[in-house]
Protein backbone atom coordinates (compact mmCIF):
# COMPACT_ATOMS: atom_id res chain seq x y z
CA UNK A 1 0.00 0.00 0.00
CA UNK A 2 1.07 3.41 -0.45
CA UNK A 3 1.98 5.82 1.88
CA UNK A 4 -1.57 6.27 3.31
CA UNK A 5 -0.32 10.17 4.67
CA UNK A 6 2.85 12.20 3.57
CA UNK A 7 3.09 16.05 3.89
CA UNK A 8 6.10 17.98 2.99
CA UNK A 9 6.62 21.86 3.99
CA UNK A 10 3.07 22.14 4.39
CA UNK A 11 2.33 25.75 5.65
CA UNK A 12 -1.33 27.42 6.08
CA UNK A 13 -1.33 31.39 6.03
CA UNK A 14 -3.80 33.58 7.33
CA UNK A 15 -3.02 37.08 6.15
CA UNK A 16 0.15 37.63 8.25
CA UNK A 17 -1.24 35.37 10.84
CA UNK A 18 0.30 31.49 10.35
CA UNK A 19 -1.60 28.67 10.61
CA UNK A 20 1.00 25.98 10.28
CA UNK A 21 4.68 26.44 8.94
CA UNK A 22 6.83 23.88 7.22
CA UNK A 23 5.45 20.61 8.56
CA UNK A 24 6.54 17.47 7.13
CA UNK A 25 5.65 13.64 8.39
CA UNK A 26 4.47 10.34 7.10
CA UNK A 27 1.74 7.89 8.34
CA UNK A 28 2.83 4.86 7.75
CA UNK A 29 0.54 2.18 6.88
CA UNK A 30 -0.96 0.48 10.29
CA UNK A 31 0.17 3.02 12.29
CA UNK A 32 -1.64 5.32 15.34
CA UNK A 33 -0.07 8.55 15.00
CA UNK A 34 -0.46 10.92 17.00
CA UNK A 35 -0.69 14.64 16.78
CA UNK A 36 -0.11 16.49 20.17
CA UNK A 37 -0.07 19.74 21.07
CA UNK A 38 -1.56 22.38 22.94
CA UNK A 39 -4.99 24.13 21.90
CA UNK A 40 -4.15 26.24 19.34
CA UNK A 41 -0.65 24.67 18.27
CA UNK A 42 -2.08 24.13 14.40
CA UNK A 43 -3.69 20.47 14.71
CA UNK A 44 -6.80 21.34 13.76
CA UNK A 45 -5.72 23.61 10.67
CA UNK A 46 -3.35 20.78 9.51
CA UNK A 47 -6.44 17.41 9.75
CA UNK A 48 -8.47 20.65 7.97
CA UNK A 49 -6.31 20.95 4.79
CA UNK A 50 -5.18 17.08 4.73
CA UNK A 51 -8.87 16.77 3.78
CA UNK A 52 -9.32 20.23 1.68
CA UNK A 53 -11.74 22.30 3.43
CA UNK A 54 -8.51 24.63 3.42
CA UNK A 55 -5.41 24.83 1.06
CA UNK A 56 -2.36 24.68 2.07
CA UNK A 57 0.05 28.20 1.17
CA UNK A 58 2.82 26.24 0.24
CA UNK A 59 3.69 23.05 0.40
CA UNK A 60 1.79 19.41 -0.76
CA UNK A 61 -0.12 17.05 1.16
CA UNK A 62 -0.67 13.38 -0.32
CA UNK A 63 -2.88 10.77 0.80
CA UNK A 64 -2.37 7.32 -0.87
CA UNK A 65 -0.23 8.90 -3.17
CA UNK A 66 -2.57 11.15 -4.12
CA UNK A 67 -2.61 14.70 -4.16
CA UNK A 68 -5.04 16.36 -1.33
CA UNK A 69 -6.19 19.16 -3.48
CA UNK A 70 -6.66 17.90 -6.93
CA UNK A 71 -7.35 14.41 -5.95
CA UNK A 72 -9.72 15.43 -3.05
CA UNK A 73 -12.69 13.58 -4.24
CA UNK A 74 -10.91 10.36 -4.85
CA UNK A 75 -8.85 10.13 -1.99
CA UNK A 76 -11.90 10.51 0.17
CA UNK A 77 -13.75 6.97 -0.06
CA UNK A 78 -10.81 5.93 2.07
CA UNK A 79 -11.00 8.21 4.44
CA UNK A 80 -12.81 8.49 7.64
CA UNK A 81 -13.00 12.13 9.97
CA UNK A 82 -14.30 12.70 13.50
CA UNK A 83 -13.56 16.22 15.13
CA UNK A 84 -14.85 16.11 18.97
CA UNK A 85 -16.93 19.21 18.54
CA UNK A 86 -18.24 17.18 15.10
CA UNK A 87 -21.48 18.85 13.66
CA UNK A 88 -24.69 17.10 12.47
CA UNK A 89 -27.49 17.13 11.26
CA UNK A 90 -30.07 17.19 14.59
CA UNK A 91 -33.61 16.48 12.69
CA UNK A 92 -32.63 13.54 11.61
CA UNK A 93 -32.40 9.74 13.76
CA UNK A 94 -28.69 8.62 13.87
CA UNK A 95 -29.62 5.90 11.23
CA UNK A 96 -30.83 8.49 8.71
CA UNK A 97 -27.37 10.19 9.30
CA UNK A 98 -25.79 7.08 8.68
CA UNK A 99 -27.66 6.51 5.73
CA UNK A 100 -27.47 10.04 4.02
CA UNK A 101 -23.57 10.26 4.73
CA UNK A 102 -23.32 6.42 2.89
CA UNK A 103 -25.36 8.21 -0.18
CA UNK A 104 -22.92 10.77 -0.30
CA UNK A 105 -20.63 7.96 -1.65
CA UNK A 106 -19.41 6.39 0.99
CA UNK A 107 -18.90 2.27 0.87
CA UNK A 108 -20.52 1.03 3.84
CA UNK A 109 -20.45 -1.90 5.47
CA UNK A 110 -23.98 -2.67 6.95
CA UNK A 111 -22.80 -5.09 9.22
CA UNK A 112 -20.29 -3.52 10.80
CA UNK A 113 -21.93 -0.55 11.20
CA UNK A 114 -24.50 -2.87 13.50
CA UNK A 115 -21.38 -4.47 15.25
CA UNK A 116 -20.03 -0.61 16.01
CA UNK A 117 -23.87 0.13 17.11
CA UNK A 118 -24.41 -2.63 19.49
CA UNK A 119 -20.27 -2.19 20.59
CA UNK A 120 -21.03 2.01 21.39
CA UNK A 121 -24.75 1.18 22.46
CA UNK A 122 -25.68 4.17 20.06
CA UNK A 123 -28.70 5.23 19.84
CA UNK A 124 -30.03 5.21 16.30
CA UNK A 125 -33.42 5.88 16.39
CA UNK A 126 -33.55 9.18 18.05
CA UNK A 127 -33.65 12.48 16.28
CA UNK A 128 -30.04 13.63 16.93
CA UNK A 129 -31.31 17.05 18.74
CA UNK A 130 -32.48 14.65 21.74
CA UNK A 131 -29.03 13.19 22.02
CA UNK A 132 -26.20 13.69 25.01
CA UNK A 133 -22.71 15.05 23.69
CA UNK A 134 -21.17 11.49 24.04
CA UNK A 135 -24.13 10.05 22.32
CA UNK A 136 -24.04 12.19 18.92
CA UNK A 137 -20.47 11.32 19.85
CA UNK A 138 -21.11 7.69 19.07
CA UNK A 139 -22.85 8.82 16.08
CA UNK A 140 -19.80 10.69 14.57
CA UNK A 141 -17.44 7.91 15.70
CA UNK A 142 -19.70 5.65 13.24
CA UNK A 143 -19.73 7.45 10.52
CA UNK A 144 -15.85 7.94 10.05
CA UNK A 145 -15.29 3.77 10.60
CA UNK A 146 -18.65 2.61 8.79
CA UNK A 147 -16.70 2.35 5.44
CA UNK A 148 -13.91 0.79 6.95
CA UNK A 149 -11.21 3.54 5.46
CA UNK A 150 -7.74 2.88 5.85
CA UNK A 151 -6.77 6.33 7.16
CA UNK A 152 -8.59 7.70 9.61
CA UNK A 153 -8.31 11.48 10.87
CA UNK A 154 -9.34 11.86 14.67
CA UNK A 155 -9.74 15.38 15.76
CA UNK A 156 -9.46 15.47 19.54
CA UNK A 157 -11.78 12.18 19.31
CA UNK A 158 -12.45 12.01 23.06
CA UNK A 159 -13.26 15.55 24.28
CA UNK A 160 -17.07 15.46 25.69
CA UNK A 161 -16.54 11.47 25.95
CA UNK A 162 -17.00 10.47 29.41
CA UNK A 163 -13.94 7.64 31.11
CA UNK A 164 -16.33 4.71 30.34
CA UNK A 165 -16.72 5.37 26.60
CA UNK A 166 -13.40 6.97 26.17
CA UNK A 167 -12.35 3.21 26.55
CA UNK A 168 -14.34 1.94 23.80
CA UNK A 169 -13.24 4.28 21.72
CA UNK A 170 -9.97 3.37 22.51
CA UNK A 171 -11.10 -0.79 21.99
CA UNK A 172 -12.23 0.70 18.24
CA UNK A 173 -9.05 2.27 17.22
CA UNK A 174 -7.09 -0.54 18.72
CA UNK A 175 -9.38 -2.98 16.66
CA UNK A 176 -8.88 -0.26 13.28
CA UNK A 177 -5.19 -0.70 14.13
CA UNK A 178 -4.93 -4.38 14.20
CA UNK A 179 -6.93 -4.33 10.46
CA UNK A 180 -4.26 -2.45 9.25
CA UNK A 181 -5.59 0.68 9.07
CA UNK A 182 -3.90 3.98 9.84
CA UNK A 183 -5.13 6.65 11.93
CA UNK A 184 -3.82 10.18 12.66
CA UNK A 185 -4.85 11.34 15.80
CA UNK A 186 -4.82 15.04 17.20
CA UNK A 187 -5.23 15.35 21.04
CA UNK A 188 -3.63 17.76 23.55
CA UNK A 189 -3.89 14.67 26.15
CA UNK A 190 -0.26 13.54 26.10
CA UNK A 191 -1.50 9.87 28.11
CA UNK A 192 -4.26 9.63 25.18
CA UNK A 193 -1.26 9.74 23.20
CA UNK A 194 0.63 7.49 24.62
CA UNK A 195 -2.08 4.48 25.01
CA UNK A 196 -2.80 4.64 21.51
CA UNK A 197 0.07 5.57 19.36
CA UNK A 198 3.03 4.15 18.36
CA UNK A 199 4.88 7.52 17.20
CA UNK A 200 4.40 10.95 17.39
CA UNK A 201 4.26 14.51 16.12
CA UNK A 202 4.75 16.92 18.47
CA UNK A 203 3.66 20.67 17.31
CA UNK A 204 3.30 24.30 18.90
CA UNK A 205 3.10 27.41 17.18
CA UNK A 206 1.99 25.54 14.22
CA UNK A 207 5.85 24.20 14.29
CA UNK A 208 6.64 20.64 14.26
CA UNK A 209 8.72 20.43 17.18
CA UNK A 210 9.93 16.44 17.14
CA UNK A 211 8.46 13.40 16.08
CA UNK A 212 9.02 10.68 18.92
CA UNK A 213 8.63 6.77 18.95
CA UNK A 214 6.21 6.23 21.56
CA UNK A 215 5.01 2.65 21.69
CA UNK A 216 6.40 0.91 24.59
CA UNK A 217 8.63 3.46 25.61
CA UNK A 218 7.77 5.41 28.36
CA UNK A 219 10.72 8.07 28.13
CA UNK A 220 7.97 10.66 27.49
CA UNK A 221 6.15 9.92 30.88
CA UNK A 222 6.34 13.63 32.76
CA UNK A 223 3.29 13.15 35.83
CA UNK A 224 3.72 15.38 38.43
CA UNK A 225 2.62 13.62 42.25
CA UNK A 226 1.67 15.48 45.17
CA UNK A 227 2.76 13.65 48.32
CA UNK A 228 1.82 14.30 52.01
CA UNK A 229 4.04 12.98 54.37
CA UNK A 230 4.50 13.09 58.21
CA UNK A 231 6.96 14.67 59.15
CA UNK A 232 8.03 17.56 56.12
CA UNK A 233 11.13 15.75 53.92
CA UNK A 234 14.31 17.83 52.88
CA UNK A 235 14.23 18.75 49.33
CA UNK A 236 17.53 18.09 48.69
CA UNK A 237 16.71 14.47 49.35
CA UNK A 238 13.77 14.35 47.08
CA UNK A 239 15.76 15.87 44.34
CA UNK A 240 18.65 13.21 44.82
CA UNK A 241 16.26 10.71 43.73
CA UNK A 242 16.77 9.80 39.99
CA UNK A 243 13.84 10.88 37.59
CA UNK A 244 12.51 13.92 40.06
CA UNK A 245 12.72 17.22 39.06
CA UNK A 246 10.69 20.56 40.23
CA UNK A 247 10.43 19.80 43.76
CA UNK A 248 8.32 22.07 45.93
CA UNK A 249 7.61 21.89 49.91
CA UNK A 250 4.87 23.63 51.38
CA UNK A 251 5.00 22.16 55.15
CA UNK A 252 4.82 18.62 54.70
CA UNK A 253 3.59 18.35 51.44
CA UNK A 254 5.67 17.87 48.61
CA UNK A 255 5.14 18.63 44.24
CA UNK A 256 7.84 17.24 42.16
CA UNK A 257 8.17 15.85 38.74
CA UNK A 258 8.86 12.54 37.64
CA UNK A 259 10.11 11.84 34.25
CA UNK A 260 10.53 8.58 32.69
CA UNK A 261 10.16 5.07 34.93
CA UNK A 262 8.93 5.49 38.56
CA UNK A 263 10.50 2.33 39.80
CA UNK A 264 13.51 4.68 41.56
CA UNK A 265 11.24 7.75 42.62
CA UNK A 266 8.37 4.77 43.86
CA UNK A 267 11.63 2.74 45.81
CA UNK A 268 12.50 6.22 47.33
CA UNK A 269 8.94 6.79 48.69
CA UNK A 270 8.81 3.53 50.55
CA UNK A 271 11.31 4.70 53.14
CA UNK A 272 9.14 7.32 53.72
CA UNK A 273 6.26 7.97 56.29
CA UNK A 274 3.54 8.70 53.22
CA UNK A 275 -0.20 10.20 54.44
CA UNK A 276 -1.46 10.77 51.00
CA UNK A 277 -0.25 10.36 47.07
CA UNK A 278 -2.08 11.77 44.37
CA UNK A 279 -1.61 12.60 40.53
CA UNK A 280 -2.06 16.69 39.78
CA UNK A 281 -2.76 17.01 36.14
CA UNK A 282 0.04 17.84 33.62
CA UNK A 283 -0.23 20.51 31.28
CA UNK A 284 1.56 19.53 27.75
CA UNK A 285 2.86 23.32 27.31
CA UNK A 286 4.90 22.09 30.82
CA UNK A 287 5.60 19.25 29.31
CA UNK A 288 6.88 20.86 26.33
CA UNK A 289 8.58 23.35 28.36
CA UNK A 290 10.80 20.13 29.86
CA UNK A 291 11.61 18.25 26.86
CA UNK A 292 11.79 20.53 24.00
CA UNK A 293 12.63 24.38 25.50
CA UNK A 294 15.13 25.86 23.34
CA UNK A 295 14.97 23.43 20.75
CA UNK A 296 12.92 25.53 18.85
CA UNK A 297 13.79 29.28 19.49
CA UNK A 298 14.94 30.71 16.66
CA UNK B 1 -28.78 11.06 -11.39
CA UNK B 2 -28.83 10.80 -7.71
CA UNK B 3 -28.84 14.20 -5.92
CA UNK B 4 -28.62 13.28 -1.84
CA UNK B 5 -27.84 16.65 -0.81
CA UNK B 6 -30.85 18.27 -3.18
CA UNK B 7 -33.16 15.56 -1.20
CA UNK B 8 -31.45 16.52 2.09
CA UNK B 9 -31.79 20.32 1.54
CA UNK B 10 -35.58 20.15 0.18
CA UNK B 11 -36.16 18.13 3.18
CA UNK B 12 -34.81 20.28 5.45
CA UNK B 13 -36.79 22.82 3.76
CA UNK B 14 -40.19 20.99 3.32
CA UNK B 15 -42.23 23.35 6.37
CA UNK B 16 -41.02 26.53 4.98
CA UNK B 17 -41.89 25.40 1.58
CA UNK B 18 -45.27 24.63 2.57
CA UNK B 19 -45.74 27.62 4.24
CA UNK B 20 -44.57 29.74 1.46
CA UNK B 21 -46.71 27.46 -0.55
CA UNK B 22 -49.85 28.46 1.57
CA UNK B 23 -49.17 31.59 1.37
CA UNK B 24 -49.04 32.62 -1.89
CA UNK B 25 -51.54 30.48 -2.73
CA UNK B 26 -53.84 32.15 -0.80
CA UNK B 27 -52.72 35.45 -1.49
CA UNK B 28 -52.99 34.59 -5.58
CA UNK B 29 -56.70 33.33 -4.58
CA UNK B 30 -57.61 36.11 -3.46
CA UNK B 31 -55.94 38.09 -5.70
CA UNK B 32 -58.40 36.39 -8.41
CA UNK B 33 -61.43 35.93 -6.06
CA UNK B 34 -61.46 39.86 -5.73
CA UNK B 35 -61.69 40.39 -9.56
CA UNK B 36 -65.21 40.61 -9.60
CA UNK B 37 -65.76 43.56 -7.39
CA UNK B 38 -63.20 46.05 -9.38
CA UNK B 39 -64.22 45.51 -12.54
CA UNK B 40 -67.50 47.22 -12.24
CA UNK B 41 -66.18 50.03 -10.83
CA UNK B 42 -66.52 52.60 -13.35
CA UNK B 43 -63.74 54.95 -14.57
CA UNK B 44 -60.78 53.24 -13.65
CA UNK B 45 -59.41 53.00 -16.87
CA UNK B 46 -60.49 57.00 -17.81
CA UNK B 47 -58.00 57.59 -14.49
CA UNK B 48 -55.43 55.97 -15.36
CA UNK B 49 -55.24 57.38 -19.03
CA UNK B 50 -55.51 60.80 -18.06
CA UNK B 51 -52.92 60.62 -15.06
CA UNK B 52 -50.01 62.43 -15.49
CA UNK B 53 -47.26 60.30 -17.21
CA UNK B 54 -44.79 60.65 -13.87
CA UNK B 55 -47.00 59.44 -11.70
CA UNK B 56 -48.14 56.36 -13.96
CA UNK B 57 -44.29 55.17 -14.11
CA UNK B 58 -43.77 55.72 -10.54
CA UNK B 59 -47.25 53.03 -9.94
CA UNK B 60 -46.01 51.20 -12.68
CA UNK B 61 -48.17 50.91 -15.63
CA UNK B 62 -50.83 50.18 -14.72
CA UNK B 63 -52.91 50.25 -17.74
CA UNK B 64 -56.49 49.17 -18.08
CA UNK B 65 -56.89 48.20 -14.17
CA UNK B 66 -60.48 46.71 -15.10
CA UNK B 67 -59.43 44.18 -17.41
CA UNK B 68 -58.93 40.80 -16.25
CA UNK B 69 -54.90 40.81 -17.31
CA UNK B 70 -54.88 44.74 -16.41
CA UNK B 71 -55.74 43.92 -13.20
CA UNK B 72 -53.23 40.96 -12.78
CA UNK B 73 -50.50 43.05 -13.74
CA UNK B 74 -51.00 46.01 -11.37
CA UNK B 75 -52.50 43.87 -8.37
CA UNK B 76 -49.84 40.92 -8.68
CA UNK B 77 -47.51 39.94 -11.21
CA UNK B 78 -46.24 43.81 -12.09
CA UNK B 79 -44.59 44.46 -8.91
CA UNK B 80 -45.25 42.11 -5.72
CA UNK B 81 -44.58 38.89 -7.44
CA UNK B 82 -41.37 39.14 -8.37
CA UNK B 83 -40.52 40.68 -5.17
CA UNK B 84 -42.42 37.66 -3.10
CA UNK B 85 -40.55 35.52 -5.25
CA UNK B 86 -36.98 37.53 -5.02
CA UNK B 87 -37.64 37.61 -1.39
CA UNK B 88 -37.61 33.91 -0.99
CA UNK B 89 -34.26 33.40 -3.53
CA UNK B 90 -32.60 36.23 -1.99
CA UNK B 91 -32.97 34.63 1.46
CA UNK B 92 -32.25 30.77 0.81
CA UNK B 93 -29.69 31.80 -1.40
CA UNK B 94 -27.84 33.57 1.20
CA UNK B 95 -28.26 30.20 3.12
CA UNK B 96 -28.33 27.18 1.27
CA UNK B 97 -24.69 26.89 1.65
CA UNK B 98 -23.53 28.76 4.70
CA UNK B 99 -25.91 27.46 6.96
CA UNK B 100 -24.31 24.30 6.81
CA UNK B 101 -21.06 26.18 7.35
CA UNK B 102 -22.10 27.84 10.28
CA UNK B 103 -23.70 24.62 11.97
CA UNK B 104 -20.12 22.88 10.77
CA UNK B 105 -22.64 19.78 8.74
CA UNK B 106 -20.30 20.92 5.85
CA UNK B 107 -17.55 19.38 6.88
CA UNK B 108 -19.91 16.08 6.83
CA UNK B 109 -20.14 16.27 2.94
CA UNK B 110 -16.46 17.45 2.10
CA UNK B 111 -14.76 14.71 4.14
CA UNK B 112 -17.52 12.84 1.83
CA UNK B 113 -16.42 11.76 -1.67
CA UNK B 114 -18.03 14.36 -3.19
CA UNK B 115 -17.34 17.30 -5.34
CA UNK B 116 -17.73 21.11 -4.07
CA UNK B 117 -18.89 21.42 -7.91
CA UNK B 118 -21.57 18.82 -6.87
CA UNK B 119 -22.53 20.62 -3.98
CA UNK B 120 -23.33 23.89 -5.11
CA UNK B 121 -25.09 22.13 -8.24
CA UNK B 122 -27.42 20.74 -5.59
CA UNK B 123 -27.40 23.41 -3.03
CA UNK B 124 -28.05 25.91 -6.67
CA UNK B 125 -30.90 23.35 -7.86
CA UNK B 126 -32.72 23.56 -4.60
CA UNK B 127 -32.62 27.02 -4.37
CA UNK B 128 -34.47 26.98 -7.81
CA UNK B 129 -36.85 24.34 -6.56
CA UNK B 130 -37.81 26.09 -4.09
CA UNK B 131 -38.52 29.62 -6.08
CA UNK B 132 -40.20 27.62 -8.57
CA UNK B 133 -42.42 25.88 -6.28
CA UNK B 134 -44.11 28.71 -4.79
CA UNK B 135 -44.12 30.50 -8.41
CA UNK B 136 -46.71 27.07 -8.91
CA UNK B 137 -48.55 28.14 -6.23
CA UNK B 138 -49.04 31.59 -7.24
CA UNK B 139 -50.26 30.01 -10.76
CA UNK B 140 -52.07 27.07 -8.84
CA UNK B 141 -53.91 30.07 -7.08
CA UNK B 142 -54.58 32.00 -9.93
CA UNK B 143 -56.46 29.29 -11.77
CA UNK B 144 -58.49 27.80 -8.77
CA UNK B 145 -60.00 31.69 -8.76
CA UNK B 146 -61.07 31.22 -12.27
CA UNK B 147 -63.35 28.24 -11.67
CA UNK B 148 -64.99 30.38 -8.76
CA UNK B 149 -65.57 33.61 -9.80
CA UNK B 150 -65.95 35.22 -13.52
CA UNK B 151 -62.41 36.10 -13.88
CA UNK B 152 -61.39 35.22 -17.54
CA UNK B 153 -57.85 35.04 -18.53
CA UNK B 154 -55.57 32.64 -20.20
CA UNK B 155 -53.67 30.47 -17.80
CA UNK B 156 -51.36 29.80 -20.30
CA UNK B 157 -50.08 33.41 -20.61
CA UNK B 158 -50.76 33.93 -16.36
CA UNK B 159 -48.14 30.11 -16.14
CA UNK B 160 -45.95 32.40 -18.57
CA UNK B 161 -45.74 35.29 -16.74
CA UNK B 162 -45.11 33.44 -13.89
CA UNK B 163 -42.37 31.59 -14.76
CA UNK B 164 -40.86 35.22 -16.10
CA UNK B 165 -41.14 36.27 -12.53
CA UNK B 166 -39.47 33.20 -11.04
CA UNK B 167 -37.17 33.45 -13.56
CA UNK B 168 -36.26 36.82 -12.06
CA UNK B 169 -36.21 36.18 -8.52
CA UNK B 170 -34.23 33.31 -9.09
CA UNK B 171 -32.07 35.22 -10.69
CA UNK B 172 -31.37 37.56 -7.24
CA UNK B 173 -31.48 34.11 -5.88
CA UNK B 174 -28.27 32.44 -7.61
CA UNK B 175 -26.83 36.35 -7.33
CA UNK B 176 -27.15 35.56 -3.32
CA UNK B 177 -26.29 31.93 -3.44
CA UNK B 178 -22.88 33.19 -5.29
CA UNK B 179 -21.52 36.28 -2.85
CA UNK B 180 -22.44 33.76 -0.06
CA UNK B 181 -20.09 30.92 -2.51
CA UNK B 182 -18.04 33.67 -2.53
CA UNK B 183 -17.25 35.17 0.82
CA UNK B 184 -19.73 32.23 3.12
CA UNK B 185 -21.70 35.23 4.61
CA UNK B 186 -25.40 34.84 4.59
CA UNK B 187 -25.98 38.46 5.99
CA UNK B 188 -23.18 40.21 3.24
CA UNK B 189 -25.08 38.08 0.33
CA UNK B 190 -28.65 39.46 1.63
CA UNK B 191 -27.48 43.11 1.77
CA UNK B 192 -25.67 43.03 -1.10
CA UNK B 193 -28.60 41.26 -3.46
CA UNK B 194 -31.43 43.25 -1.77
CA UNK B 195 -29.86 46.42 -2.37
CA UNK B 196 -29.57 45.32 -5.85
CA UNK B 197 -32.67 44.91 -6.04
CA UNK B 198 -33.90 48.28 -4.61
CA UNK B 199 -31.37 49.63 -7.05
CA UNK B 200 -33.04 47.66 -10.37
CA UNK B 201 -36.38 48.73 -8.83
CA UNK B 202 -35.70 51.95 -8.87
CA UNK B 203 -33.80 52.55 -12.24
CA UNK B 204 -36.39 50.78 -14.02
CA UNK B 205 -39.24 53.14 -12.76
CA UNK B 206 -37.39 56.19 -12.18
CA UNK B 207 -35.66 56.30 -15.49
CA UNK B 208 -38.61 57.28 -17.60
CA UNK B 209 -38.57 60.86 -15.55
CA UNK B 210 -34.88 61.04 -15.03
CA UNK B 211 -33.23 61.25 -17.71
CA UNK B 212 -29.33 60.75 -15.98
CA UNK B 213 -31.00 57.45 -14.63
CA UNK B 214 -31.64 55.95 -18.35
CA UNK B 215 -28.94 54.13 -18.92
CA UNK B 216 -29.19 52.49 -15.72
CA UNK B 217 -32.44 51.12 -16.82
CA UNK B 218 -30.55 48.95 -19.43
CA UNK B 219 -28.62 47.18 -16.34
CA UNK B 220 -31.57 47.51 -14.03
CA UNK B 221 -32.79 42.88 -14.29
CA UNK B 222 -36.30 43.97 -13.89
CA UNK B 223 -36.37 46.02 -16.89
CA UNK B 224 -36.37 42.39 -18.92
CA UNK B 225 -39.46 41.74 -17.05
CA UNK B 226 -42.62 43.33 -18.35
CA UNK B 227 -45.32 41.34 -16.53
CA UNK B 228 -48.29 43.53 -18.40
CA UNK B 229 -46.76 42.82 -22.08
CA UNK B 230 -46.33 39.16 -21.04
CA UNK B 231 -49.90 39.12 -19.64
CA UNK B 232 -51.08 40.33 -22.81
CA UNK B 233 -49.02 39.13 -25.83
CA UNK B 234 -46.80 36.64 -24.79
CA UNK B 235 -43.40 35.89 -23.34
CA UNK B 236 -40.81 37.96 -25.33
CA UNK B 237 -37.74 35.22 -25.03
CA UNK B 238 -35.09 37.58 -25.04
CA UNK B 239 -35.80 39.07 -22.54
CA UNK B 240 -36.62 36.23 -20.54
CA UNK B 241 -33.06 35.05 -21.23
CA UNK B 242 -31.81 38.24 -19.83
CA UNK B 243 -32.51 36.29 -16.41
CA UNK B 244 -31.73 33.29 -17.34
CA UNK B 245 -28.10 34.25 -18.38
CA UNK B 246 -27.79 36.30 -15.16
CA UNK B 247 -28.76 33.08 -12.87
CA UNK B 248 -26.14 30.82 -15.05
CA UNK B 249 -23.19 33.31 -14.72
CA UNK B 250 -23.86 33.66 -11.08
CA UNK B 251 -23.78 29.84 -10.48
CA UNK B 252 -21.07 29.37 -12.94
CA UNK B 253 -19.19 31.97 -10.54
CA UNK B 254 -20.06 30.28 -7.49
CA UNK B 255 -18.98 27.00 -8.11
CA UNK B 256 -15.45 28.04 -9.23
CA UNK B 257 -15.69 30.26 -6.25
CA UNK B 258 -16.81 27.97 -3.64
CA UNK B 259 -14.33 25.60 -5.54
CA UNK B 260 -11.09 27.84 -4.36
CA UNK B 261 -12.69 29.02 -0.95
CA UNK B 262 -11.13 27.79 2.89
CA UNK B 263 -14.05 26.22 4.37
CA UNK B 264 -15.02 26.42 7.69
CA UNK B 265 -12.28 28.48 9.04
Amino acid sequence: MKQPLTLVDFTKKYGTAIGASNISLQVKPGEVFGFLGPNGAGKTTTIRAILNFIKPTSGSISLFGKDSVSDSVAVKHNIGYLAGDIALYGYMSGQELLEYIASLGKNVDWDYVEQLATQLKAQLDRPIKDLSKGNKQKIGLMQAFMHKPDLILLDEPTSGLDPLMQQVFYDIVDEAQKDGRSIFISSHNLQEVQRLCTRAAFIRDGKLIAIEDIGESHRLNYRRYIVTFKQPPKQSKLEAIESVSEVSIYKNQARMTVTGQPNKFLQALSEYDVLDFGEEEVHLEDMFMHYYEGNNDE
Amino acid sequence: MNNPILRQSLRERRKSMIFWGIGVFAYALLVGLLYPSIEGIEGFAQISEEMPEGLQALLGEIGDITSPTGYLGAELYGFTLPLLLSILGIGYGANALTKEERSGTVELLLASPVSRRSIVRQKALAVFLTIFSAGFAVWLGIAVSTLLVDFEVSLMRVGTATLAATLVAVAFGLISFMISALRGQKGLAIGITTVLFVVSYFANTLAPLVEALQPLQNISLLHYYDAQSILAYGLDYWQASVSVIIGLLAYAISVTGYNKRDIGV
